[in-house]
């Protein structure tokens, strides 16, 4: 007689659509200060506007923003991109890559959960993390459990250095070969990263050889 | 310079449109065309595909009826085909805005669930004309079909359909799996050929979006994703509308749709409904759909006694369809007492397990149990001939005992015969009464056994009793809940005086602006939510505008409203505006769902009541005649044996 509304039922009443999560994990250490924060900045606007001007992308991919500097934050939690504003980002203290790592697989876990409880059917949910520099904590464990995951097809996991990020460490946590931005190449790297996840949403695109190659002569990464 | 095949030249005007394989562009002088130019001059099959559908088009113009479809080819000065000219869509919408809840109630506030139920059909229509043409749809999506705003449907990206000639299939090369039937999944795209019934999985899942706000009928399981789930015919919707009662039941579209849609998604491919059958089975339901007598945009299918939509809306707080424009003027809502009388009388009439004094079985145990005991207690008692010989023996004894004082000679004698025939009379009764004995020893047990039993029983028949009388209580709860719907209606009114803005005071209101102000009581990133639905200054702030905002609790909207009304009294003293037209509206929808619900349980528990007391007391019955029989048979047994 009395039923069982599971919580955020409404949302995805309202929109019904499959989900395709997105975790931005963002490095906001104090060396992010300045022109790359900015750029930053502007990028997660380019991303939330790009989306947002395709009517399916819209109503399915979710972002949800970590940063990591000083501390581990979740900026915005798991939202669609009609209702998504980018969070002002601060640059601040070191990077806690590990915990970041960690705590983009929790929220990917938890909203998964979300998705079942709700019956809403998810693509395979994106961790694209960005960082300028190297863990100051422990990031071994969280490493293992990225290439585990991936392994097991439960999540796509892309790292992106910038300037003397070190990439030896984005080795082991990722399984794809993380990517070194060419410079400041925040707009074309956003451009990638809003096509990509719209190929993603629009087709259940299971496989990435049909992403585009962001590492080209004229990409905005080298590997 | 690009020309059409009559070779007249074309010049392209701004573009429409863009996709994977090139832009759309509307064309200088050809109001009613857009032209289709590949970013890359397709390969010779493709142009072949091209011109055969463009002849094709020249046989059956009713193809524009229903498709984009390439009428014209466009070539450069070279003779290389670069595109083709097509019918301009103009003010249609992608189907997947349509069957989303939330975007159509943007874009058609003012349709019901018969415009979807409509476009389904005519979306039946369309796939039943291209398959009678040989085409097939291939690359069925959400993406590639539009709805206009009078419900007709219109396929574009046709140069995707599948073609074939007598000798050759051009294929459509593309494909989704969310519309893939099972027998397809995991198969290249690029050269899988299709067939009807595989285009028919596809219409059955476009439909059952149209129809059932937007959910695919596959939720994807645990692994989440569509593809598998279908692949492994897991068709879960059934089960999950159990789980989720806020899901649009199956059975809204009638025993006839729900058939086919089972039979489209679990079945074999050779199972799936053809479009016509499904463009007939949802006229018919479109026939059938009445109005609601709460909500104007809410249509109740003939089969259904109640409306669906008012009932999953009452539970889940969302409506469906946009909330009436218009409403009146004053709250309407009356609380029904007349109904709720007869709600409960009908629950009064249901009578109650029987009582158990009003048992006639309880007297009889008793009866057969002191039946029993005298039973026993006879059997204990010694038969005459022991009396005989106990007596003789005592009285024997005697005279030999007053003998031997007297100093009679054979006195021993006397005594020890009188004592031979006392322990001759035990002898004999120990000896006749032992098979009695045992036969005593288990009526005793049987006794104590159907003593218990009938304890038991009168534990269970007092039990049924008080479980009966806690039920009719809660059911009386609901009618007291049901008499206090009065109540909050003067309560919500009387919330909702606050609520609306004097006109007076928005200039005031608009120059605080949402962003970057602290509202009491509202996190950070849900006050990020009014932004998004353009509620940007305090003006903008009212119950039913922040109702449409989601994420936000009822605690929520207090503290936004109560923030609105402290910058109202920091700039002067508000006059309180009675409530809106839409505010009355909405509140008497929501206190007749409550009202719908509380009935729905009461008349719920009556059927409980009468079930359990049906129950009940066939258990009672059942439990008694085994214990009757018991009895029955110990006493037949007892009364045979009741001598040694
Ligand atoms: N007949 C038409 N009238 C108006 N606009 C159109 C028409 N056909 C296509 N468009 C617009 O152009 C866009 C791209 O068209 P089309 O679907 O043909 O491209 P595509 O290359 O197949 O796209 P994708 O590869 O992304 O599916 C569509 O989203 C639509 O908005």
């Amino acid at each position: 007689m009395t039923s069982q509304i599971p919580f955020a039922a409404v949302e995805f009443a309202a929109n019904p659509e499959p989900r395709c999560p997105c975790v931005l994990a963002l490095d906001t250490s104090a060396s992010m200060a300045g022109p790359r924060l900015q750029e930053l900045q502007a990028g997660l606007s380019q991303l939330k506007d790009e989306l947002a001007a395709d009517p399916l992308a819209r109503k399915r991919v979710e972002l949800a923003v970590l940063s990591f500097g000083g501390s581990v934050r979740l900026l915005t939690d798991f939202t669609t991109v009609d209702a998504f504003e980018p969070p002002l980002l601060r640059a601040d203290g070191l990077t806690p890559m590990g915990g970041a790592i960690a705590a983009a697989l929790d929220l990917v876990k938890a909203r998964k959960q979300i998705y079942r409880s709700n019956g809403v059917a998810y693509y395979r949910p994106w961790v694209f993390l960005l960082t300028d520099g190297e863990p100051n904590d422990q990031w071994q464990g969280s490493a293992h459990a990225v290439r585990d995951a991936e392994q097991n097809r439960q999540l796509a996991f892309f790292a992106v250095g910038i300037g003397d990020a070190n990439l030896d460490v984005l080795r082991q946590v990722s399984l794809r070969a993380p990517l070194l931005l060419k410079g400041l190449r925040f707009r074309e790297m956003f451009q990638w990263l809003s096509s990509s996840l719209k190929s993603v949403s629009h087709s259940g695109l299971t496989d990435e050889t049909r992403l585009e190659n962001p590492a080209a002569p004229d990409g905005w990464a080298k590997v | 310079m690009l020309r059409d095949s009559d070779g007249n030249a074309l010049a392209l005007a701004a573009e429409v449109g863009r996709g994977g394989e090139g832009g759309v562009y509307d064309v200088v002088g050809r109001p009613g065309a857009v032209a289709k130019v590949y970013a890359h001059p397709p390969r010779p099959d493709k142009v072949e595909k091209l011109s055969l559908m463009a002849s094709l088009f020249g046989a059956h113009p009713e193809l524009a009826w229903w498709c984009a479809w390439p009428e014209v080819l466009i070539r450069d000065d070279g003779g290389q085909c670069l595109g083709f000219l097509m019918r301009k869509l103009e003010g249609q919408q992608p189907v997947h805005d349509i069957y989303s809840p939330e975007r159509r109630k943007a874009l058609l506030p003012d349709v019901g669930w018969e415009f979807l139920v409509r476009t389904a059909t005519n979306v039946a229509r369309m796939f039943a004309s291209l398959h009678g043409l040989r085409v097939i749809v291939g690359d069925v999506n959400e993406r590639n079909l539009f709805v206009g705003r009078d419900a007709t449907v219109t396929f574009v990206d046709c140069d995707s359909f599948q073609i074939a000639t007598a000798t050759h299939v051009f294929v459509s090369g593309v494909g989704v799996p969310d519309y893939t039937p099972p027998e397809l999944q995991g198969e290249d795209f690029r050269t899988a050929i299709r067939s009807e019934a595989h285009d028919r999985f596809g219409l059955a899942v476009i439909l059952f979006k149209l129809l059932f706000m937007g959910r695919h009928p596959f939720s994807g399981g645990a692994s989440g994703e569509l593809g598998p789930a279908i692949r492994d015919r897991a068709f879960d919707y059934p089960q999950l509308q159990r789980r989720l009662p806020h899901l649009v039941p199956l059975e809204v579209a009638g025993a006839d749709l729900a058939g086919l849609f089972g039979a489209a998604f679990a079945g074999p491919p050779e199972a799936r409904p053809e479009p016509g059958a499904w463009a007939e089975a949802l006229d018919e339901l479109e026939r059938s759909l009445q109005a609601c007598p709460v909500d104007p945009l809410h249509r109740v299918p003939a089969h259904l006694d109640r409306c669906p939509w008012c009932q999953i809306e009452g539970a889940l707080r969302y409506s469906y369809f946009a909330p009436a424009a218009q409403g009146p003027a004053e709250s309407r809502f009356r609380v029904d007492l007349d109904r709720l009388a007869d709600l409960l009388g009908a629950l009064d009439s249901v009578a109650a397990p029987i009582a158990p004094d009003q048992w006639v079985g309880p007297a009889s145990l008793d009866k057969a149990l002191r039946a029993l005991d005298r039973a026993l207690a006879e059997g204990e008692r010694p038969e005459a001939a022991v009396w005989y010989l106990r007596a003789g023996g005592i009285g024997l004894a005697a005279l030999g005992t007053a003998l031997l004082l007297a100093g009679g000679d054979g006195a021993r004698l006397v005594v020890a015969a009188g004592v031979g025939a006392w322990l001759a009379g035990g002898a004999l009764a120990t000896w006749r009464r032992r098979p009695f004995r045992r036969a005593c020893a288990r009526w005793r047990t049987e006794r104590d056994e159907l003593g218990r039993a009938g304890e038991d029983w009168r534990g269970d028949a007092v039990r049924a009793r008080q479980f009966d009388r806690q039920t009719r209580q809660h059911a009386l709860e609901l009618g007291a809940a049901w008499r206090d719907l009065e109540r909050r209606q003067r309560e919500e009114l009387e919330r909702m005086r606050g609520d609306r803005v004097t006109p007076a005071w928005i200039p005031v209101l608009q120059q605080t602006a949402v962003e970057g102000s602290l509202i009491p009581g509202l996190p950070p990133d849900r006050r990020q939510g009014l932004l998004v639905r353009g509620l940007l200054t305090a003006a903008d702030l009212n119950r039913t505008t922040l109702a449409q905002v989601p994420g936000l609790t009822g605690a929520h909207i207090d503290a936004v409203i109560a923030w609105r009304q402290s910058i109202e009294l920091q700039v002067g003293a508000p006059r309180r505006l009675p409530p809106s037209r839409a505010q009355h509206a909405a509140l008497d929808a929501n206190l007749h769902h409550l009202q719908e619900n509380l009935a729905h349980e009461i008349e719920a528990v009556t059927l409980q009541c009468a079930h359990d007391a049906r129950t009940a007391d066939t258990a009672l019955q059942a439990a008694w005649h085994a214990i009757e029989s018991r009895a029955a048979a110990t006493l037949t047994e007892a009364a045979r044996r009741d001598r040694p």
